[in-house]
């Protein structure tokens, strides 16, 4: 997406303020003037009774009550914890006393207001050596600058069309993700066939649960021989610059790059150590592997490609067979033995086929809503400094 | 054979079945069942008809007066079947089978309308790209083979015939694939509703995509059981809707051979309701029951014109019609009515958990506040005919006697395995329906939830949700997956014309 915007900075007369330029008409005050915050109430979790009326945290709806302490319309910042995060709630709530909530709009609107507060870096104003805390008396003071009623609507109504945009992908990115269990345990179950052929493919009941009948099954000691890998280089550094070009695989996937690395060829490596051991992770060159890991060091069959046995291995979900004293972690043995089931190498490639279109569409979504959200932030940072005027929008009655 | 000449069950049923497949054996035996069906049915009516003859002659004395009578005033006997279109003669023709069938048919329906629109459908003559669908020898094997028994009311009983006729719609559906779903819901599905419906007497029961009927007929056999033929008892009518010509031919066959007074209309129930008022408002009925097809694809142009004001509950998204569907079965309810209907267990779940608006979770929202779900009823998976995919039975009850509680029962695991399909057992109905009359709790398999629990779930209805069973992730049908995806999309792409509109308003392109 490419963005070309219109400044109106020709029609714009702007004004010299205390906090820097500001579109004439709107008006120089303070943050007190715009909106009144108040502390929210305590509400202990013991009594919290059963009820729908959600209740706000600092980092927005941390439970539900039987009452409310007020209705309608709720813009909350968080006090402590989730330090000046905004939340916005259409109806009744509760406010507990980790959230300053606004008690006055003031006649301003609401959801300008709730947005016109995302813009502010509130978590600066945190006062306290111990735990960080927002307090009104140092919040109503901040000098801002705010458009007239109109203008505040159409801001409000453009942000949210923005807003609805990302959540919409969201769920887009969300169902395909669903899509993709779901087809894994198609193909998995059935093979790489339609849902129409489904029903008349035989099964056969096996230790990892119901797979075609014509697939074979195969330990996955005969199938490959794991190494640990070796300590991490002293030279790892974050990104991939310069001369720290090849990945360090660790306990779960690439935790830095280096200058060195031992491996030439592409292979599989599973997480050996911590909360994510188990995980499979592909390196496609040149990379270090870590002794927080395991890897492929050689095949011993070619029954399946290196693509469908990386599948095979994430449905084996090795994390739930670690060991839990001490530092969770799994063993070589753990994994080889394993058994898995496969299908002839064409039916292979077309179920890595069926599972790269959809992660495809998971990564071109995933990047939509990078720049939606990009979009967001440059809207709103533009249009809450007048940069980007709306004074004479029409905004579409609700 | 059984006593006194009477064919058992399971003889009425291979036979009819090896009739079946005499055509092209058991692999295209569904294929036929267009044919078979009809036939099968002219033989009963034949049958029966000629018995009507044989009494009448007692009170009349001679055959001739009675042919001639009948012939006259067909109100002599239930249904009149002209000389050349009875069993005898039609077993006696040598050639030109599929003309005289045809012929056959055709002059029944002439001489009874009640059976228009039912026997003459079929043709028995019909071609496909210059070829018989159906040659003359195949249906004279087929007539050979059905002659073998008679047919009669001596012989088989009506629910007798019933139960080979379902028998038989079982087989075709357990041979067709994708397009079984279309005609037929499982047996057992289909018993279990009529107990949860539990019909009383002078109820209307009303079923809008009624197939071949099955649902109706087992509420109308649940009905017989329970007050059994106890003639103080005032008796149920049914009424049914089916939008394809040759299932709605199959519907008023199974009713007429199950002996049911149903109405069966030809039509789209969605576009054109046949059922209506004298001042063109919906009819409404005691008991609603369906299973439509899961997850149709309309355009919103058929929930924004509708003369009904069926949808007020909002528009379903053009990937699932299931909620349009539930809100016109709504429609239909008198103001103490109960309906029970069949669907892909999406509905219950779709579009809860998501931040925004959801068109699927709007409305069902509407439904659980506006307290009308009574009950959701989790089935096993492999159940149904053109999936592996689990489904659900929604139960919405206008005269809901625990008002703010739903009932959900996961009953995936109460079931036996078959092949193809899996089926429930007598005992599973039973467990289930008594658990739904008691309104009872039972660890692992039902549980009572309010409202708020509800509204807290985001109105998320799914029996597997509150009813733990052995935990490990959830995994949807790939079926269901897709319609997720579908709708999420749907969604995304007004959303995103809301954001190219406004954005080109301030003057930015993407």
């Amino acid at each position: 997406m490419s963005i070309q915007a219109i400044y109106d900075l020709n029609n714009t007369k702007f004004k010299e303020t205390e906090i820097g330029l500001m579109p004439e008409d709107w008006d120089s005050t303070t943050l007190g003037e715009v909106v009144t915050l108040q502390r929210g109430q305590d509400l202990p979790k013991g009594e919290r009774e059963e009820g729908h009326i959600p209740v706000i945290g600092s980092n927005g709806v941390v439970g539900y009550h039987s009452k409310s302490m007020a209705n309608g319309i709720g813009v909350f910042v968080g006090r402590s914890g989730s330090v000046g995060k905004v939340t916005w709630i259409d109806g009744e709530y509760w406010a507990l006393n980790t959230t300053l909530w606004c008690k006055h709009f003031h006649g301003n609107n609401p959801k300008f207001v709730y947005f016109f507060l995302s813009n502010i870096d509130l978590s600066k104003y945190a006062s306290g050596v111990s735990v960080p805390t927002l307090n009104r008396n140092i919040l109503h003071p901040i000098k801002v600058g705010l458009p007239p009623l109109p203008e505040q609507k159409a801001i409000a109504h453009i942000l949210s069309i923005v807003q609805r945009a990302k959540e919409a992908t969201e769920q887009v990115i969300d169902a395909t993700k669903e899509l993709k269990k779901s087809l894994m345990k198609h193909l998995f179950t059935y093979g790489a066939v339609s849902l129409e052929e489904a029903p008349n493919i035989k099964l056969k009941e096996t230790e990892i649960g119901m797979v075609p009948e014509e697939w074979e099954q195969i330990e996955l000691s005969d199938v490959f021989k794991l190494s640990s890998g070796t300590s991490r280089p002293d030279d790892v550094k974050k990104s991939a610059i310069g001369q720290y070009l090849y990945p360090v695989y660790g306990g779960n996937g690439i935790l830095g790059y280096s200058s060195v690395y031992f491996l030439e060829e592409p292979t599989l490596v599973l997480g050996r150590v911590g909360e994510y051991c188990g995980s499979v992770h592909t390196s496609s060159g040149k990379s270090w592997i870590s002794d927080n890991a395991l890897y492929i060091k050689q095949m011993l069959s070619d029954c399946v490609s290196l693509e469908f046995l990386s599948v095979c291995l994430e449905l084996l979900n090795l994390n739930r067979f670690k060991k839990k004293s001490g530092q969770p972690l799994i063993t070589q043995s753990i994994v080889c033995s394993k058994v898995i089931a496969y299908p002839h190498k064409e039916q292979q490639t077309r179920i890595i086929y069926a599972l790269n279109v959809v992660e495809k569409k998971i990564a071109s979504e995933t990047n939509r809503l990078k720049a939606l959200d990009e979009l967001f932030k440059t809207l709103l940072n533009n249009l809450m400094t007048g940069k980007i005027r709306v004074q004479n929008f029409e905004v579409p009655e609700a | 054979m059984g006593n006194n000449g009477t064919l058992d069950i399971s003889t009425l049923e291979s036979w009819l079945w090896e009739a079946a497949c005499k055509i092209r054996g058991e692999i295209d035996a569904p294929k036929y069942k267009d044919f078979i069906l009809p036939l099968i049915f002219l033989k009963r009516l034949s049958d029966v008809f000629e018995d009507e003859l044989t009494k009448l002659e007692k009170d009349y004395g001679s055959k001739d007066v009675v042919e001639e009578l009948t012939s006259e005033d067909h109100s002599l006997v239930r249904f009149y079947i002209p000389k050349q279109a009875r069993w005898d003669s039609i077993a006696k023709v040598t050639s030109g089978i599929g003309q005289a069938l045809t012929d056959a048919v055709r002059s029944i329906a002439r001489e009874n309308p009640k059976l228009q629109g039912v026997v003459e459908i079929v043709d028995f003559n019909a071609t496909a790209s210059g070829q018989r669908i159906i040659s003359d020898d195949k249906l004279t094997l087929l007539i050979d083979t059905l002659g073998r028994h008679k047919l009669g009311l001596d012989e088989v009983e009506p629910d007798i015939i019933g139960r080979a006729y379902e028998y038989l719609l079982r087989k075709f559906a357990e041979g067709s694939g994708q397009s079984a779903g279309e005609f037929y819901t499982p047996r057992e599905v289909a018993i279990l509703m009529s107990h949860i419906l539990d019909p009383n007497p002078g109820e209307e029961i009303y079923d809008p995509c009624c197939g071949s009927g099955g649902l109706l007929i087992k509420c109308s056999l649940r009905f017989r059981e329970k007050y059994q033929s106890d003639t103080k008892v005032k008796p149920l009518k049914f009424f049914g809707q089916e939008i394809l010509p040759s299932t709605f031919a199959i519907a008023k066959m199974n009713s007429f051979i199950h002996d049911m007074e149903t109405e069966v209309a030809l039509g789209d129930t969605m576009n054109r309701p046949a059922f209506l008022n004298n001042d063109g408002s919906l009819r409404k009925f005691e008991v609603v029951t369906a299973n439509p097809m899961w997850n149709q694809d309309f355009a919103q142009t058929n929930y924004e014109n509708d003369a009904y004001h069926r949808f007020g509950l909002g528009y379903p998204p053009s990937s699932s019609a299931d909620w349009g569907w539930i809100q016109h079965m709504y429609t239909s309810l008198k103001d103490k009515g109960r309906m029970a209907v069949v669907l892909d267990t999406g509905a219950v779940s779709r579009g809860s958990g998501n931040t925004g608006k959801n068109r699927e979770r709007d409305i069902r929202k509407e439904f659980v506040e506006k307290d009308y779900v009574e009950a959701v009823l989790l089935m096993p998976e492999n159940l149904f005919y053109n999936t592996t995919a689990p489904g659900i039975i929604l139960v919405i009850n206008k005269n809901k006697e625990k008002s703010g509680e739903v009932l959900l029962i996961n009953a995936s695991k109460l079931f036996a395995k078959g092949r193809p399909k899996n089926y429930l057992s007598d005992e599973a109905i039973k467990q289930v329906a008594d658990i739904y009359h008691g309104w009872k709790e039972e660890e692992g398999i039902s549980k009572v939830i309010n409202k708020d629990e509800i509204a807290r779930g985001d109105y998320n209805l799914s029996p597997s949700r509150y009813v733990a069973q052995n935990g490990g992730e959830e995994v949807l049908p790939l079926e269901e997956a897709v319609v997720l995806l579908k709708e999420a999309e749907e969604e995304r792409r007004e959303a995103d014309e809301s954001l190219k509109e406004v954005l080109g308003m301030i003057g930015i392109q993407l």
